[in-house]
């Protein structure tokens, strides 16, 4: 296994675990009603902090173990698996940014509904969360891609 | 992925005529991941010409002792 599909493994089942549950807990304080902006700013900074503090070891670890290079000069087909996958990334990206255009009225309804003390206030974390949402599952889906299309050649 | 076109290749017989070169030792010579040569060996990836060139460099031989095309007909024939 390459040291680049080493590293989507890791990064896809670190951010599966961490940022899953992230978004979970997100979800459960919305269904109740509880969102609160600087609770959430600081369990995502923590979630992120864990996040390095696993890969980047995890990584060192996996190239000390199958004796490889960090961080190799990637080859053509390594390049040609990355452009693939970013490309697959991008879209999703974009798609999912557009999504979150269509349904900003309904979010900011629901604040309005929800949080009459200050709904411009919970807009804007429901607003955050969806846009960091939709980057962890873009990030998610170009990892993915990168598996899929190593997993094909080899 | 694209499905490989139809070529073939004799990297596996060359590697053993040149004292059963391993395919770590021809992905270092060519700057290349072992598992980037395998996938060449075993037709799931078509090199660009310059790695074409360079693993027929390798071996002393012409690019096309290493790689053949196998089609059946050409476009327009």
């Amino acid at each position: 296994m390459t040291m680049r599909e080493k590293v989507a493994w890791i990064s896809t089942l670190t951010s599966l675990v961490i940022f899953g549950w992230y978004f979970l807990s997100v979800w459960a304080d919305f269904a109740a009603n509880r969102l609160d902006g600087d609770v959430l700013f600081w369990r995502f900074i923590w979630c992120t902090g864990i996040a390095l503090a696993i890969m980047l070891p995890a990584s060192l670890l996996a190239a000390r173990l199958g004796r490889q290079e960090f961080d190799p000069v990637p080859d053509e087909l390594e390049r040609g698996v990355e452009r693939g996958a970013y490309r697959i990334g991008l879209v999703c990206l974009e798609l999912s940014l557009v999504g979150i255009v269509l349904v900003s009225r309904w979010v900011t309804d629901m604040a309005r509904a929800d949080y009459p003390a200050d709904p411009a206030g919970a807009t804007a974390v429901m607003l955050v969360n969806l846009v960091l949402f939709v980057m962890a599952a873009s990030a998610l889906a170009r990892e993915i891609a990168v598996i899929v299309q190593f997993r094909r050649y080899a | 992925m694209p499905p490989p076109p139809p070529i073939t290749n004799t990297i596996r017989r060359l590697r053993f005529d040149h004292g059963e070169m391993t395919q770590q030792q021809l992905a270092d010579r060519i700057g290349m991941t072992r598992q980037t040569v395998a996938a060449i060996e075993q037709n799931k990836y078509s090199p660009s010409l310059e790695a074409a060139f360079r693993i027929a460099e390798v071996f002393g031989v012409e690019i096309g002792e290493v790689f053949q095309w196998k089609a059946e007909q050409t476009p327009g024939s």
